[in-house]
């Protein structure tokens, strides 16, 4: 009677008989009649065991007594005389190995010498191993070629390929015997170490999948890798290559020592597997990689599909490999060959496009950060660039590693009945780098209306106060001092309405620091008769790291009292009779305009005044606090930054729109991969989405007002760290305006940030910007109600002694020279307007202030200043904290004067 | 024989490898004849010749050798085969030897007898080991 059989018992003898066929060709038998006779010994077999049913494992069980071997010379002798038992009967004796047969009868494994094992275990464990150290420690190959760790999983996966040869050379030594390791793993292969077996195939498998990646990754690199070889590091280049020939021969190794029957499929499967799944991890990781690059492209490109192509990478890019090209990352050597470098400019355009974010104002790619010099990152929570491109540059570029902020004092004096404040920011920043001397740049957003008009830096611990002078005289000594002598200079210059940028360079590495000071002039706001508001600088952009822990030390002094300062102020004694607030305060908050502070002004000081630096003596500039009546648009053109920084924003401003007259006609122009022209009620259904080009419903909401005389453009955005479109349309309407009837543009930003458009439109009397002192919704209720309300401002001009007046009045108060830098500092914007060039620069020099026309530097010794035709500020002319009255001024002046002169002799002393 | 045999596990490593290949070479050799032997007594299905021939001390063969070598036997005509229905499991292959198998049987026992009688004058003037 005949034994059944499971199906999967009739699959398993079929496939190893398939397996077979080649080995009986090979004998010269007729290999369909052999397998047929195996067929029926099988069966024959199954009905002898009395088998009730013949499964899968009684097969492999069978079928181990009968699979033939090719021919009968291939009795390993080695073989015969390791399993010829010592002791036994005769029969026993001349029996070769049967148990198991298939073992006994295989093929001699391929021969390997010495010299080739050691060959294997340096090219294919040693070697791999110690460049995929190397380059997690120190990303050498990340910065020169690519980066060919971009992820843990990646480091991962090419750990597999020197633990899988390890693992395929250790089992041959154990299991072959000290004497001979061509003894195959055949040991290896029997019970109980199939399973190891198993494992051994996969791990070759991954082995080779993952060499041949990098392999194929690191060919046009190899002429230069062969060259380098006699710098060791060529090795390194040479590893994956070397690991892939070394992976192929123990893979070709494990075949040819390869039991027959039925564990020749299944090792082979477990070869593909291990094979395939390394594929598939690379690939897969590799695929949101080139998916991000492919649609890059095409986004950057002028078509329809870009736009589409956008919208991909807000939803699916690979962030990480976007924000790696704004830092000039290579992508790859291929890649390169191909495509070309990757433009860095545009990189950083479509990082904001897609994310709605500066691209350095997020931390630095995660994977330069984890690795390399880790000593100091353990201080540094930023990370960055370990080449510095923007190095002199006038743009705050990305943020460079081993940078940060050491320290912020803050010291602000201010007038509230004249309406100026004055702020000491004294900065002091820190290079952990061990190597690179660094450049900390930033952007800063001054006061609404400030300027910069004093500049110090510390020098051997001497202060050392800057030159006041031409905006490119200026720079050109900084270059020339910061880039080419590398010495110690500092340099703010203006960077649009409201900002500066400041630089100082080299802040020696090894934990070295460079201390500066920057002096702002700013006047306060009144949103009141009685009210004046003090607000503050803040970093707007910035190349270096702040610490989370870093609190901003912030004094003011005032000579009236804060209504009701928010929570976080100390009261603190003041000087003379001052009032004095202090706070310690994290970046973020110092950010937000919620700490501005109120305070009190008497509504009956409506005239106040201060000497001026005319160089007429009977001159002093004049404020008078006044009214100015409301004065409502025409049209309402609200132009609606779409990006994604914005959606929590737009309540606030629906609510804002709404206390709106219902006879004001608004439209929104919501800017969001191109216009969409919308009703105010449909604001609060915005939602923001990565970062937008402003400038197309710029441009649509001007067209819009100017078709009513009177009308108002108000654009609220978030960060514009990139001028994605040319704004030169919008700076011609703009710069056209000569009637005060046409459009004009008010600029408010949600928070703090870079803002290009503004940038360009600077010096235009058509753009002005809104000042932050509260929330959204209060700042835009204040600009809405001052279209419908007198509003207050400081007015604020230059009078002579003439036939009537020869003095100023003296129920009017007196107050420091302040407020001849604010006077100064309008009169030079006219004058810039005017393209009265010389004049504006002359003016800034002589009150010493940064605008448009002028800049501040300062160098290490006063033979650089020579040589650079400057002259640094005399110390007594400078503004301080406080500001002293008249007579303590003169003593000051006298002292600062002694010791100015000190100084210079000693400086000039060889 | 047997006791030869036995013996080689007392010599020489090196010694035991030459002993090792002499084998398989002599194997190699008698194995067709063992099978043209066994189909010479009487006609036998495969899995009851190859049951016989494993049986065979010294021989060393196994099933998986056996097949290969029946076919190729096959082939070259001097075995032929014809299936038969068995009750108790597949049809049987049965092996029968053709004349031409009979007469290279009957050769190969002459040149064998003539080989180990001058191996065996050769043993006798050397003397048992």
């Amino acid at each position: 009677m005949t034994t059944p059989w499971t199906p999967t018992a009739r699959r398993e003898l079929e496939s190893i008989l398939d397996d077979l066929r080649p080995t009986l060709t090979e004998t010269g038998a007729d290999p369909d009649e052999v397998l047929d006779d195996l067929r029926r010994h099988v069966s024959e077999e199954a009905s002898a065991a009395r088998l009730t049913v013949v499964t899968e494992a009684d097969v492999r069980r069978l079928v181990e007594r009968v699979a033939p071997t090719p021919r009968l010379e291939d009795f390993g002798r080695r073989q015969h005389r390791n399993t010829l038992p010592s002791s036994a009967s005769p029969r026993t004796h001349l029996e070769p190995p049967t148990t198991p047969a298939s073992t006994s009868t295989s093929p001699k494994p391929p021969s390997t010498g010495k010299a080739a094992t050691i060959a294997l275990w340096i090219f294919g464990v040693f070697l791999p191993a110690v460049t995929l150290m190397y380059e997690a420690v120190t990303g050498s190959c990340a910065a020169e070629l690519f980066d060919p760790l971009p992820t843990t999983w990646h480091a991962f996966l090419v750990a597999t390929v020197p633990i899988g040869n390890a693992l395929v050379l250790w089992i041959r030594r154990t299991h072959g015997g000290a004497g001979n390791q061509d003894t195959v793993i055949e040991s290896a292969y029997q019970s109980p170490m199939r399973r190891s077996a198993t494992w051994l195939w996969a791990a070759n498998g991954t082995a080779v999948a993952v060499s041949s990646f990098y392999a194929l990754a690191f060919v046009p690199a190899m002429p230069m890798a062969l060259i380098a070889v006699v710098f060791v590091l060529g090795l390194f280049a040479l590893a994956p290559m070397a690991a892939w020939f070394s992976s192929m021969t123990l893979r070709r190794w494990l075949s040819k020592s390869m039991i027959r029957g039925a564990e020749t499929r299944r090792l082979r499967y477990a070869w593909w597997a291990g094979f395939a799944l390394a594929g598939l991890g690379l690939v897969g990781m590799a695929l949101p990689t080139v998916q991000t690059r492919h649609y890059s492209r095409v986004a950057a490109g002028e078509t329809v599909a870009s736009t589409a192509a956008l919208r991909w990478l807000r939803t699916h890019g690979n962030r990480e490999q976007l924000l790696r090209d704004c830092y000039g990352y290579r992508p790859g050597i291929w890649y390169q060959l191909v495509a070309g470098n990757t433009d860095i400019d545009a990189a950083r355009r479509l990082f904001f496009q897609v994310t709605g974010q500066p691209f350095n104002a997020v931390p630095a790619p995660k994977a330069i950060q984890s690795r390399r010099l880790t000593g100091f990152l353990a201080n540094f929570d930023v990370g960055g660039v370990e080449w510095d491109a923007g190095l002199g540059g006038d743009t705050v570029a990305g943020l460079v590693r081993g940078l940060s902020l050491a320290s912020s004092r803050m010291d602000v004096v201010c007038d509230p009945d004249a309406a100026w404040s004055y702020t000491e920011w004294t900065l002091e920043f820190r290079n952990d780098h061990p190597q690179q001397r660094r450049e900390a740049r930033a952007q800063i957003q001054l006061p609404h209306g400030g300027v910069v008009s004093r500049l110090t830096l510390w020098v051997d611990g001497e202060e050392r106060e800057a030159a006041f002078a031409g905006r490119s005289d200026t720079r050109d000594a900084y270059r020339k001092v910061a880039v080419v002598e590398r010495r110690d200079p500092v340099l703010v210059t203006t960077s649009g309405p409201d900002r500066v940028l400041l630089q100082c360079f080299p802040i020696p590495p090894g934990s070295g620091t460079m201390k500066v000071r920057l002096g702002i002039t700013a006047p306060m706001a009144l949103i009141a008769a009685d009210r004046a508001v003090l607000s503050w600088p803040v970093f707007s952009e910035r190349n270096f790291g702040i610490r989370q822990t870093l609190r901003h030390a912030t004094w003011v002094e005032s000579s009236r009292q804060p209504v009701q300062p928010r929570e976080g102020w100390s009261p603190s004694p003041g000087g003379e009779g001052r009032t004095a607030l202090r706070g310690e305060w994290s970046e973020s908050q110092m950010a937000d305009a919620l700490h501005a502070v109120v305070f009190s002004r008497s509504s009956s000081v409506a005239d106040s005044w201060s000497p001026s630096r005319s160089e007429s003596r009977d001159a002093w500039v004049h404020a008078r606090v006044q009214s100015a009546p409301p004065r409502s648009p025409s049209r309402l053109a609200l132009v609606l930054d779409g990006s994604g920084s914005m959606t929590e924003h737009f309540p606030a401003i629906a609510e804002a729109v709404a206390s709106l007259p219902k006879s004001l006609p608004i439209t929104v122009f919501a800017a969001k991969d191109g216009v969409q022209r919308l009703a105010p009620e449909a604001i609060p259904l915005l939602k923001g989405e990565g970062g937008q080009d402003d400038v197309p419903a710029l441009l649509a909401a001007w067209e819009w007002a100017a078709e009513v005389p009177g009308s108002q453009v108000v654009w609220i955005h978030g960060p514009y760290p990139t001028v994605i479109g040319s704004i030169e349309q919008l700076r011609q309407r703009l710069d056209w305006r000569t009637d005060s009837a046409d459009p004009a543009l008010l600029d408010l930003a949600v928070q703090p940030g870079p803002n290009r458009i503004v940038e360009a439109l600077d010096g235009l009397d058509s753009v002005s910007v809104v000042p932050r002192l509260g929330t959204l919704a209060e700042d835009l209720m204040r600009l809405f109600a001052s279209w419908q309300e007198p509003t207050y401002h400081s007015q604020i001009s230059l009078e002579h002694a003439s036939a009537t007046t020869t003095v100023p009045d003296p129920r009017w108060h007196r107050t420091a020279g302040h407020l001849a830098r604010l006077w100064a500092q309008s009169e030079i914007r006219r004058l810039w307007r005017d393209r009265r060039r010389n004049e504006a620069t002359a003016l800034a020099n002589r009150y010493q202030l940064v605008t448009p026309a002028s800049g501040a530097v300062v160098l290490e010794t006063q033979a650089q200043f020579t040589q650079a035709g400057l002259h640094p500020a005399d110390p007594t002319t400078v503004p301080v904290v406080p500001e002293p009255g008249l007579p303590r001024l003169l003593a000051i002046g006298l002292l600062a004067l002694l010791l100015f002169r000190r100084r210079v002799r000693l400086v000039r002393r060889p | 024989m047997v006791a030869r045999v036995a013996d080689s596990n007392e010599i020489e490593p090196r010694m035991g490898d030459f002993f090792d290949n002499w084998t398989v070479q002599v194997r190699k050799g008698l194995i067709e004849l063992c099978v043209l032997n066994a189909l010479a007594e009487r006609e036998r299905y495969g899995y009851e010749l190859v049951k016989t021939l494993v049986d065979i001390p010294g021989l060393g063969i196994t099933e998986g050798t056996l097949y290969p070598l029946l076919s190729r036997l096959r082939l070259q005509g001097l075995v032929s085969t014809r299936l038969e229905e068995s009750t108790e499991g597949p049809a049987r292959k049965y092996y029968n030897l053709t004349d031409e198998g009979r007469a290279l049987r009957s050769q190969m026992l002459v040149y064998l007898d003539e080989l180990n009688r001058g191996a065996g004058i050769l043993r006798k003037r050397g003397g048992n080991a």
